[in-house]
């Protein structure tokens, strides 16, 4: 057990190594926080405060998923493609740590996406009832979302996010081009309608503590099943018979 | 006492779909053998060191690395340069090496250390911080045969390694090779093209074909084995009868004369006396006798058009 979460952890370093000589990639996750966590919020300002909580948090999810697809599109898809897969599954490194490692990357810089688009919305949000302060009815300076938002963000958050990384995995361990990969990575969370539409049934849907603790126990459930099909599919073998020659 | 294989195969077989891409491949490799594998593009060579490095499971037979069954153990004791060099594009020099350190659980004083000598040894310690994605083929592939060695193996799989390299570069890797097999007992597994390369570090080869092993034999015995003794005689100009007179010699087997020039397959090299003797009996003058020998590309050459 040791070794594997060395090994692990071995990889996602060198995922992050890699991801911090990439700028680009960088400066499009801050671009996602700007965007999703600043922007998107402050067109709902002159709404009550609750609405503009419940109206934001699908934003601040949404930037998680994208950068989970995107991340994870770029550990598996591109290191396929540049022919550094073969060479890596040719170490001692077990399947379970090469694919670990690459799917704690995606979820850490995810949850980061998640946390600077939060981060980011705060500010603006205080920062415009500092030039406005009647503009969200309900809320003051300063401004926090109330801990169920951070619960549902944090908690739920990643389960979910655990879904689409692992999704987008397979995806891009089958896939030939790169678009298709980013394409099907995105159309692979269309599922997880289910799983909340089941939950919605039992639970009311909204913000409350019966709805958001439902959808958790639910993605715990959908994560066992997605994590086992991907584990048992990710061999080496399954891996070197998809790499393009 | 230490196991005698670096690489022990038996019936092994891979088949995708209806075509069999390894057919009953039994291999035993010696420890600190050079061994070249050479065979053409869709013969089995990839296949074979997919199943080495436990990429792909067999449909039948088995492989063991140093006696170990291949597996996460076995791969500890091998180093790999695959036909693409693997390396990240996205990390510098240093850093592709050290995460395969890491990997190979280096300790890391050691492991910089290591890093360090063969950046050195490769002239790129310069370069360490380089990110390699805009390196030449030469660079890189010298950068991936160091991260070959990095954890000093047993046994190295190196698919064209001297492929992209420059003439001084590629005598630096080719004597590397041959110091590791001798020097340090260290097991080279080469898949190659290069037959000339082959023939001059090689201490065994590995021909095959269409998934099957033709043979594997060192190089000089093969030579010894597959060669007709091959005589050129040049001489100061051929009339008919001498020609006809060689060709009734017992031991002639192909005859071929080009002007002045005669180039004979004899089935013994010392019946190249007879024909001179014979040539001179009949008025020739007889200026030059050559005794030729064949390559091993040339063996190769002959072996792939037979089984074709």
């Amino acid at each position: 057990m040791r070794q594997i979460v060395g090994e692990t952890l071995i990889v996602t370093r060198k995922e992050f190594r890699e991801q911090l000589r990439q700028p680009k990639d960088v400066l499009r996750y801050i671009w996602f926080a700007v965007v999703f966590g600043g922007l998107f919020p402050l067109t709902n300002m002159g709404q009550n405060v609750e609405a503009m909580v419940v109206g934001s948090l699908p934003w601040l999810a949404y930037a998680g998923v994208v950068t989970a697809s995107g991340t994870t599109v770029g550990a598996f898809f591109l290191e396929r493609q540049r022919g550094t897969l073969e060479t890596l599954l040719a170490t001692p490194l077990s399947d379970l740590a090469i694919f670990a490692g690459k799917v704690i990357f995606s979820l850490f810089i995810s949850l980061l996406s998640m946390f600077a688009s939060v981060a980011m919305e705060l500010v603006a949000v205080n920062a415009a009832l500092l030039v406005a302060p009647h503009g969200l009815r309900g809320a003051a300076v300063p401004f926090n979302f109330p801990f169920l938002i951070y619960f549902a963000l944090f908690v739920t958050g990643p389960l979910v996010l655990v879904y689409v990384i692992g999704a987008g995995a397979l995806i891009s361990l089958r896939t030939r081009s790169i678009r298709t990969a980013n394409l099907l990575g995105m159309l692979s969370t269309l599922p997880l309608a289910v799983p909340l539409s089941l939950v919605a049934l039992v639970a009311r849907p909204g913000l409350n503590w019966g709805f958001v603790a439902a959808l958790t126990g639910a993605m715990v459930a959908v994560d066992a099943v997605a994590l086992r099909v991907a584990l048992g599919l990710f061999s080496r073998e399954t891996v070197v018979l998809n790499i393009p020659n | 006492m230490e196991y005698p294989w670096a690489i022990q195969t038996e019936g092994l077989t891979r088949r995708f779909g209806a075509r069999t891409a390894l057919d009953s491949l039994s291999l035993h490799i010696p420890r600190g053998t050079i061994f070249g594998f050479l065979g053409p593009n869709g013969a089995g060579k990839t296949t074979t060191v997919r199943l080495l490095l436990g990429l792909l499971h067999p449909d039948a037979g088995w492989a063991r690395i140093m006696g170990l069954p291949v597996g996460n153990e076995s791969r500890r004791l091998v180093g790999v340069l695959l036909d693409r060099d693997g390396l990240y594009d996205n990390l510098s020099a240093w850093d592709n090496l050290d995460f395969y350190g890491a990997i190979h659980q280096l300790p890391i004083p050691d492991r910089g250390k290591r890093i360090e000598d063969l950046l050195r040894f490769s002239d790129l310690w310069e370069r360490r911080d380089e990110l390699v994605g805009g390196w030449s083929k030469g660079m890189r592939q010298k950068l991936a045969l160091a991260r070959a060695l990095l954890a000093d193996p047993p046994l190295l799989i190196l698919d064209e390694p001297t492929s992209g390299l420059d003439p001084a570069s590629l005598k630096v890797v080719r004597d590397l090779i041959v110091s590791l097999a001798a020097d340090r007992q260290r097991t080279i597994f080469l898949c190659t093209h290069n037959l000339a390369e082959a023939e001059r570090i090689c201490t065994q080869v590995g021909l095959i074909r269409a998934g099957r092993l033709l043979l594997q034999e060192e190089p000089r015995a093969l030579r010894l084995r597959m060669s007709r003794p091959q005589v050129v005689i040049t001489t100061g100009g051929l009339s008919d009868a001498a020609i006809a007179a060689v060709r009734r010699l017992p031991e002639v087997q192909e005859l071929t004369a080009d002007g002045a020039e005669l180039t004979l397959t004899l089935s013994e090299p010392a019946a190249s006396e007879r024909v001179v003797t014979t040539l001179v009996a009949e008025g020739t003058g007889v200026r030059e006798v050559r005794h030729a020998t064949r390559s091993l590309e040339d063996i190769y050459l002959e072996l792939m058009q037979e089984e074709g």
